[in-house]
């Protein structure tokens, strides 16, 4: 029975959020039926409540094997452990989406709680194309996707959760995901909320920052999730892909990234008005499209989700309403806000500038590595897929002017060129290449005969050197803020502690790529592999049995020290896991970590032969835990910053625009600061030099 | 409203700002002709070419199938294995296909033990073709028996020449012993219509 209860609560759920969607959307656009955008709160807890019901009923079905459910006997099994029985809902297409809206009713009541001070107009239209999304995905799940879709006969077992996702780090990487990937319409529904009423002033960009900079975070933490997963479940000791399906996640997150510092921008200079709108609708529309790639199937991943063309063309057409409707409002309203002046080169406005732009280009080249092969198939010129070296040629280029920009963006004041202020930040960036170059010099483990390795060069100085001047004078600047009076404000706090983030993920990135070391061996009982001047002994490989799987688990102890002084360390236990219900072969890395480098030992297939053989991966990757220890200090500087009380600052106290000398600035009024982006980066470039 | 011009939105239209929109829209164009392709249809370089030379032990019967056999008949290989959750969606198709006439059927049982039930045992040992064919035949005999003859491929070397990557994968070989087609996954209703008859019907 919970099954078709969860069935009609998710069918109120599309009718509270069509309600939601039109009422106080009308309300706020009409005087006489002003009365209605009171509705927007109301409605929009209704619609959590009926989605919380559904999810739940979803919930009790995995709980109690309610086979009959066609959803549960595909993602389940009894011999499945409670909490990935819990997790499994959202492991395929129908729970995914179901997943969504849940996330998106959070969001709408956690804005409906945490507006308060808002105009009650701008509330309204905020909730209204929430509502208006929430619409589209909840038709989408009732019609193509619906997870309560019974069968009969019931079968007696369930197919069981691909074992790829039995594993803690994705019980929690999609929710993250989600929370970012939805947390971004609100910044969206701000966007809308701009260009319906007109009402874009510095007020509004402070109101939607803490927004957008939450749901940056939650993107972030769902991405290093992910690509921690990845490191350890996949066996090959990478952290990235490019697979179509991180891309997807990459490309709202540069985006996002663009628009918290462009929203900056419009908060305290009034400026870039127009490119922060564009901005807000391009974040949402690529975790759209994130969503039409890995569900349409249009693109191979590793990511394989069951695919359907019906639902492949249902999103595309929700992706050309949403976002046609969105850009052909912006092309209607944003004439009207380009008229700012262009920012003067070397202040921070155009630092910003030149950070949009490149991040932007970013995306553009991911977007494109990731169409390619779509967009070689639909000219009939033939298959092909784009990989790796594509995609690290073009982004690396891309992000070390980027990370170059960073330290002289945080320490230029507003509005003027201000070169003292960049020299005070030089003797940072010195230090910082003279640690460097001893890094690179003297940073590689201990040599050995076989190892694949890639020694130390003018990349690690330039990685260490951007990584080090950023955490150096960050450093530098807090020291010098302390020393004045009063304190900076928690989003001040926020920049630094996730600039330092991108320091630290720079730093680490650099690290691995510089002096990781691998070897493919293939070891006996007994035999031994010496990797970065560490022993490693292949004790024994025995079965073991786990609750719903049987591996093949070696055991290897693991020496330091010179040959004839050594001492053991430890004891790795990779695995090769086949789950009952499937026969999937899986790979259970063993990893020793600490904070300068991880031993990673990946088993391999056991090899014919006498005496028996197998094959073995074994790394060393020296500070690769950087890579996500970074993110972390991202997601806590995202934290720190969307708790800044200056955002929850009522709305009548917004300090009117500023009366910036830049109005008399003698620059057309519009040739202002979006066109200059949009045209190309030669003009932003012209804008900094 | 801070903003110091005050025009009408309407007034003139920058052409920049139509940019945005037809940027996406072309994109849309090239979305929305991916979705008629199929990504995982990838030409197999076989096609054209004769089969691959090879030589197999018959499931259940004595003595050994040669590639030779494929002369004379048209025949359809189907790689399959008991633990491929792919070959039971496909199977009624299968059993459907054998009654058609004039076509072979040949089951290419593909490392029906994997490396991690096997532990390091030789693939080809007694023991592990004894296990294997037991195994290959109580899942035929429970879910139908399409095939004139099934082979076991036990170090899944001749699915390397085929360049199977993932199970099931089903060609079709002409009576010169030339590959005419390969399908990579389950077979559907719907490519055995417009595709598989077809071609069967064409070849002489």
């Amino acid at each position: 029975m919970w099954p078709e209860v969860g069935h009609m609560a998710l069918i109120m759920a599309a009718w509270v959020a069509v309600l939601q969607a039109v009422l106080p959307l009308w309300g706020s656009l009409s005087a006489r039926r002003a009365g209605w955008q009171a509705l927007a709160r109301p409605l929009a807890v209704l619609q959590l409540v009926l989605i919380v019901l559904a999810f739940g009923a979803l919930w009790h079905a995995f709980f109690v094997h309610d086979f009959s459910v066609k959803y549960v006997a595909h993602h389940s099994n009894t011999l499945l452990p409670t909490p990935y029985r819990l997790s499994a809902i959202w492991a395929g297409h129908e729970g995914s989406l179901l997943l969504w809206v849940l996330m998106l009713a959070l969001w709408s009541v956690a804005v409906a709680t945490f507006s308060r001070r808002l105009p009650q107009a701008l509330v309204a239209q905020v909730l209204g194309v929430m509502g208006a999304v929430s619409v589209g995905f909840l038709t989408f799940i009732l019609t193509l996707s619906n997870p309560f879709a019974r069968q009969f006969p019931a079968p007696s077992e369930g197919r069981d959760l691909t074992p790829l996702l039995q594993d803690p780090g994705l019980v929690i990487h999609p929710p993250m995901l989600y929370m970012g990937y939805v947390g971004l319409s609100v910044a969206f529904a701000f966007a809308m909320a701009a260009l319906l009423s007109g009402r874009l002033d510095a007020a509004w960009a402070r109101w939607a920052r803490p927004w957008t900079v939450a749901a940056w975070g939650f993107l972030t933490l769902g991405i290093a999730l992910g690509s921690w997963w990845a490191y350890y479940e996949l066996g090959w000791g990478g952290w990235w892909f490019w697979d179509p399906v991180e891309n997807a996640s990459l490309m709202p997150w540069l985006v996002a990234t663009a628009l918290i510092h462009s929203l900056m921008v419009t908060d305290k200079r009034d400026q870039f008005k127009a490119w922060t709108v564009l901005l807000a609708i391009g974040a949402f529309s690529l975790s759209l499209l994130g969503t039409f790639l890995v569900r349409s199937g249009v693109l191979t991943s590793v990511h394989a989700f069951a695919t359907d063309p019906g639902r492949g063309v249902f999103i595309l057409l929700f992706l050309v309403v949403v976002v046609g409707v969105s850009l052909t409002l912006f092309a209607w309203r944003a004439p009207q806000w380009a008229h700012a002046s262009q920012p003067v080169a070397g202040s921070r406005e155009s630092f910003l500038l030149l950070n949009s732009v490149l991040l932007v280009v970013a995306m553009a080249a991911v977007l494109l590595g990731t169409l390619y092969p779509l967009i070689i198939d639909a000219l009939n010129l033939g298959k092909l897929s784009v990989g790796p070296p594509y995609f690290d040629r073009v982004f690396v280029p891309l992000m070390v002017p980027l990370l170059l920009a960073m330290v002289p963006g945080t320490v230029v004041p507003w509005h003027v060129a201000r070169w003292a202020a960049v020299r005070s930040v030089l003797v940072p960036g010195a230090l910082a290449l003279l640690a460097a170059s001893a890094w690179a010099t003297w940073g590689a483990a201990p040599q050995d005969a076989g190892a694949v390795t890639t020694a130390g060069g003018w990349l690690t100085v330039m990685g260490g050197t951007l990584g080090g001047w950023i955490v150096l004078s960050g450093a530098w600047q807090i020291v010098q803020r302390l020393r004045l009076p009063g304190s900076p404000g928690l989003a001040w706090w926020g920049m630094q502690v996730a600039h330092l983030g991108v320091a630290v993920l720079v730093l680490g990135i650099t690290g691995v790529k510089s002096f990781q070391v691998e070897r493919d061996v293939r070891l006996g009982l007994g035999d031994s592999v010496t990797v970065a001047g560490v022993r490693y002994q292949l004790i024994g490989v025995d079965n073991h049995l786990g609750p719903n799987y049987l591996a093949l688990r070696a055991q290897m102890k693991v020496f330091e020290g010179e040959p004839g002084n050594e001492r053991e360390v430890g004891t790795l236990r990779p695995e090769k896991r086949r789950y009952v219900s499937s026969a999937m072969p899986m790979t259970e890395a063993a990893i020793d970590r600490n904070l300068w480098r991880d031993r990673y030992v990946s088993l391999g297939e056991p090899l014919a032969g006498e005496p028996p053989q197998w094959s073995f991966r074994v790394y060393h990757k020296p500070y690769v835990s950087w890579i996500w220890l970074g993110a972390v200090f991202m997601v806590l500087g995202g934290g720190l910053a969307a708790l800044d009380r200056r955002y929850r600052q009522a709305a009548s106290s917004a300090r009117a625009p500023s009366a910036h000398a830049d109005k008399g600035a003698g620059v057309s009024a519009l040739r202002g600061a979006a066109p200059a982006a949009l045209g190309s980066a030669g003009v932003a470039k012209g804008a900094v030099a | 409203m801070s903003a110091p011009s005050v025009n009408a939105p309407s007034q003139r239209m920058p052409r920049w700002v139509f940019a945005p929109l037809a940027l996406f829209l072309g994109m849309v164009a090239f979305l929305a002709v991916g979705l008629t392709r199929n990504p995982q249809e990838i030409p197999s370089p076989l096609i054209g070419r004769p089969a691959p030379a090879f030589q197999l032990p018959v499931v259940g019967g004595p003595g050994v199938f040669n590639a030779a056999q494929f002369k004379g008949q048209v025949t359809l290989v189907n790689l399959w294995a008991t633990w491929c959750a792919g070959c039971k969606d496909e199977h009624p198709i299968l059993m459907a296909l054998s009654l058609q006439p004039g076509l072979q059927m040949l089951g290419i049982n593909y490392k029906e033990l994997q490396a991690s039930e096997l532990s390091g045992q030789d693939p080809q040992s007694a023991e592990a073709l004894q296990k294997a064919t037991a195994r290959s035949q109580a899942w035929l005999q429970k879910n139908g028996q399409p095939f004139g003859v099934n082979l076991l491929d036990m170090d899944g070397r001749v699915g390397m020449d085929f360049g199977v990557y993932g199970l099931p994968e089903t060609y079709l070989v002409d009576r010169a012993g030339v590959v005419r087609f390969k399908h990579a996954g389950a077979l559907t209703p719907e490519v055995v219509q417009h595709q598989l008859l077809p071609l069967l019907r064409s070849l002489p």
